[in-house]
């Protein structure tokens, strides 16, 4: 703070900016002026000053020592690179690769041999997929705006994801009475699709515009949301029901992802 | 973009010590860091300040990473009371270890808060209070009150008006 009269003491603030050398123009013709008069301000700028060195040396001495670093290559930069948005849709998960090369070699076996039934019994055990096993819906019905899925949630937490947040519309998150996650897509005007994840919901609407209406069990304690690259949010029971707005491009919208 | 062993070779070892010093877990630290550098090499910033934008980063990485930990999530969030307080420094005549040292200027560092302590330590590293304040989202003309207010609470626990042994 720079002060008009002389016999004004000098702020902490511009002491500061003094020991620092960052002083702002108007204010240093009277920090200067008044510091050779003034005791009282000379000795805090010099206790600002020393107690700046004291903790300098005592932070040096705290210092551990420096681990070997080497820099990352952009080749492999030392994370796990998220894959491509254009296969990220498509992965195809562990368990049903696994699936897949089991049921090709049993194949020929099955279909032949008298034990076909003990062995189906055997793969469909072994190989029981999630309780919210991957599916799509199919595009001919989202196209013609009647996207929805139903499916029995893993745990008391679900990860919903919307993938694309350019798109219009609005997100609806209610609760129901059953025991089954419902994911309707109401008067979509383009593709839609509704994945189905192990332990959540991913709506794809790149091209679509529309509400989407998600009601989920009692059961669920945690619904974490992501809507594109924004930072995802958390919502619980008790903010239910809620309406989040998907338009990026209604100036007059929240933004796309914060919820009203 | 800039070459990146250059810029490594260039901030890395302010970075860490900066992080390091935050956090009080160099470990912690040698991650966020190299999270900064990972950043800069999938995404690199607009060249106007690139070290600036390194420090933001690699806070911010160190900051997510610590609030996984419910212990470190205390001493970056400056939640004083819940943190272990420290013994005072031993008096003159006393000895006392490095250890001890490094200790208490941790503990000390840890009550401050977050923005106040990163203040102090971006200025340890010798950014411009412009930056500083960009860094912790306030006016320039406020970190000067931030640091003398800082050190007034550092002063008494860590001695810094006596000649401190060495």
């Amino acid at each position: 703070m720079t002060t008009q009269s002389n016999d004004v003491h000098v702020a902490d603030d511009v002491l500061v900016r003094i020991v620092d050398d960052e002083m702002f123009a108007p204010e240093h013709a009277h920090a200067h002026s008044h510091l050779e008069t003034c005791r009282f301000c000379t000795e805090r700028l010099s206790t600002i000053a020393r107690r700046t060195h004291a903790l300098s040396a005592l932070l040096q001495v705290a210092d551990p020592a420096m681990p070997l670093m080497q820099p990352p290559s952009p080749s492999s930069a030392g994370l796990p690179q998220p894959l491509p948005a254009s296969r990220r849709r498509y992965a195809v998960p562990a368990w049903l690769k696994a699936a897949a090369v089991v049921l090709l070699i049993a194949g020929a076996a099955v279909m032949a041999s008298p034990v076909r039934a003990r062995v189906l019994d055997w793969i469909r055990d072994t190989f029981r997929p999630p309780v919210s096993a991957p599916a799509v819906v199919p595009a001919d019905r989202a196209s013609a705006g009647r996207a929805s899925v139903e499916f029995l949630p893993v745990g008391h937490e679900l990860n919903l994801e919307v993938v694309a947040a350019e798109a219009g519309g609005e997100l609806r998150i209610g609760v129901n009475d059953g025991r089954a996650v419902v994911a309707r897509a109401l008067n979509a005007t383009g593709a839609v699709e509704l994945l189905v994840l192990p332990a959540g919901l991913r709506i794809v609407n790149t091209a679509a515009r529309g509400t989407y209406d998600i009601s989920v069990p009692a059961q669920i304690t945690l619904i974490r949301v992501q809507i594109g690259e924004e930072a995802s949010f958390e919502l619980v029971p008790g903010q239910l029901p809620r309406v989040i707005l998907l338009s990026a491009d209604d100036p007059g919208s929240n933004g796309g992802g914060a919820p009203r | 973009m800039t070459d990146v062993t250059a810029l490594f070779n260039e901030h890395h070892a302010s970075l860490w010590r900066f992080l390091t010093r935050l956090t009080g877990d160099a470990d912690l630290a040698a991650d966020a860091a190299q999270m900064a550098f990972v950043r800069y090499v999938e995404r690199p910033p607009a060249p106007d300040n690139i070290r600036a934008w390194l420090f933001r980063v690699g806070r911010n990485a160190a900051i997510e990473a610590a609030r996984t930990d419910s212990r470190r999530a205390l001493l970056l969030d400056g939640a004083a009371g819940r943190v272990p307080q420290a013994d005072p420094l031993p008096a003159a005549d006393e000895e006392y270890d490095a250890a001890d040292r490094v200790r208490l200027v941790h503990a000390a560092l840890a009550r401050l808060s977050a923005r106040d302590r990163t203040v102090l330590l971006m200025r340890e590293e010798g950014f411009a209070h412009r930056e500083i304040a960009e860094a912790v989202d306030t006016t320039t003309g406020s970190i000067g009150t931030i640091v003398a207010r800082a050190l007034d609470k550092l002063a008494a626990e860590l001695r810094l008006d006596e000649e401190l042994p060495t």
